[in-house]
């Protein structure tokens, strides 16, 4: 008689879950379609960091880069330097960076007016502007994105602590423009 | 929470929820790049053992050294094959969920899966069952919903695809791949190094891909090479420069010229290979049949610059060494996740 879990007769484990983490449940390593079921959990915040980073390239066009990125280098991902999701957002991340330098030659950003709002401070969308490019990305990947703190870091190439007080002198930046108080 | 963490915390919130679905992976984009990179031949080779006659069994990252067999080319393909009765050992991922025997699992896909996000996995289709594992040792032991799942080193009794565990350890990490590190190169570097891509490939490897595909029975690939080695963010020093290479069965030199012909990118590397993209397809297929599930073979991993086909298993019993050795004359390596002590 095999062991049995402990909580054998329980309720079945919660309905919904991916067949994509699960192992040995995945297709062959070869086949295309296995490696679209590992990566489908994670296409939401992949999606949603190449908006927030080439926000005038085509969106899904960077994600499904990144993807075929990440197929070709699949062999090489090694959950011990990170989660599946850091390691599909760093790629996506970079595939970001490559859209917005082709799309900078034909999109001209406006540039953030210093024009204040009728209290006096800019709104957020311009604030956000007035950020380093280190600022700007924290706050983009875990305020917007959506991503954890060591997501963040594997975009940003940095430590977790590191994310941490970039996205602190991000909000001190922000505060006087946006005349919140602390 | 300060008022600008609130006011970013929302207005992320609300922008997320204005999102688009994402995207379905365009499977046709993938396809193009069908095959894995470059696997370091030399360590592929120091932990690989060629049986003679038989099936070859791969020492993995489920197996690391101490577990592995010792071998060096002298074991008969007998020694390998495990019979009810024999003491095993080996390593990985151990799910049990609500009502259902504990299982160690066969990998999928060559992904590692010592660690495993959320969410909760789900049974194995693949898995040794396993009996006297204590689930409060788990290496990365996670917990959610009444199902456990984590890691484990184990050694024990294999009988009737069942592991009585008689010694649980730590799930032992081996050694990490350094990913950024330049691939090693089966073609010479050019005089001036080779030159980076251009940002877009797709339309010349599309006719590079139709080339291989229309001669399959000599060429394999294409896949892609870093000789500088890649990162995601500093391209110093020619990192992320791309080589796209293709195996030949045939004659090396009579391959290039009419690889030029279609991809005349200097990026193109030519090479030898014992695995032709037909057979590596055809040996894949034998292992993904209906066959092959039921002595336990789990997914194939047809590794093109290995110049293997590598099928994953939980064990190397009798049915599955007999099936393997049908397989293109014996050529399949074997992956299993537990292999016979001492």
């Amino acid at each position: 008689m095999a062991d049995r879990h402990p909580a054998a007769g329980a309720a079945a484990v919660a309905a919904g879950t991916s067949a994509a983490a699960v192992p040995g449940a995945a297709p062959a390593p070869g086949d295309a379609a296995g490696f679209a079921d590992w990566v489908r959990p994670h296409l939401a915040a992949m999606a949603r960091l190449a908006a927030r980073l080439a926000p005038h390239a085509d969106r899904d066009d960077v994600v499904q880069e990144a993807l075929v990125r990440a197929w070709t280098k699949r062999r090489q991902y090694e959950p011990g330097r990170g989660s599946a999701s850091s390691w599909l957002l760093a790629i996506t991340a970079d595939q970001s960076r490559r859209a917005r330098r082709r799309s900078a030659a034909s999109t001209v950003r406006p540039v953030a007016e210093p024009a204040a709002d009728g209290d006096g401070g800019l709104d957020l969308a311009r604030a956000l502007d007035r950020l380093s490019a280190r600022q700007r990305l924290a706050v983009d990947c875990f305020y917007y994105a959506g991503l954890s703190v060591a997501e963040t870091a594997a975009v940003m190439g940095c430590a977790e602590g590191t994310v941490k007080s970039t996205l602190s002198d991000a909000r001190a930046r922000l505060r006087p423009l946006l005349e919140v108080t602390p | 929470m300060t008022d600008v963490d609130r006011l970013l915390t929302e207005d992320g919130a609300r922008w997320r929820s204005l999102q688009p679905a994402p995207p379905e992976p365009d499977l046709t984009r993938l396809a193009r790049r069908h095959r894995p990179g470059w696997q370091p031949l030399a360590a592929a080779a120091a932990v690989s053992m060629v049986v003679a006659g038989g099936v070859a069994l791969a020492a993995t990252w489920r197996s690391p050294d101490p577990v592995a067999p010792a071998g060096d080319g002298a074991a008969s393909p007998g020694d390998e094959v495990v019979r009810d009765g024999d003491r095993v050992v080996g390593q990985g991922f151990v799910v049990a969920l609500p009502g259902r025997p504990f299982q160690l699992c066969t990998p999928s896909g060559g992904v590692r899966v010592d660690v495993y996000p959320e969410p909760v996995p789900e049974a194995c289709p693949i898995a040794v069952t396993v009996t006297g594992l204590d689930l409060d040792r788990l290496s990365k032991r996670r917990e959610r919903d009444g199902a456990v799942w984590g890691s484990a080193r184990v050694e024990g009794v294999y009988r009737a695809g069942t592991l009585t565990v008689t010694r649980q350890e730590d799930f032992v990490e081996p050694p990490r791949a350094d990913v950024t590190a330049p691939d090693r190169m089966p073609c010479p570097e050019p005089a001036a190094g080779w030159p980076r891509q251009p940002d877009d490939m797709s339309a010349a490897l599309a006719r590079l891909n139709q080339a291989v595909n229309r001669n399959a029975a000599e060429y394999n690939g294409p896949w892609v090479l870093y000789p500088y080695g890649w990162h995601l963010q500093d391209r110093s020093n020619r990192k992320g420069t791309e080589v796209y290479a293709v195996g030949t069965v045939g004659d090396v030199a009579a391959a290039e010229r009419a690889l030029r012909e279609v991809f005349p990118a200097e990026q193109l590397c030519v090479t030898r290979v014992t695995w032709s993209k037909a057979a590596m397809d055809a040996a894949a297929s034998r292992l993904r049949s209906p066959q092959a599930r039921r002595v336990g073979i789990g997914t194939p991993f047809p590794d093109v610059l290995g110049d293997r086909v590598v099928a994953e298993m939980s064990v190397l019993d009798q049915a599955a060494s007999q099936f393997l050795a049908g397989v293109t004359e014996g050529r399949v390596v074997a992956e299993p996740v537990l292999r016979k002590a001492g």
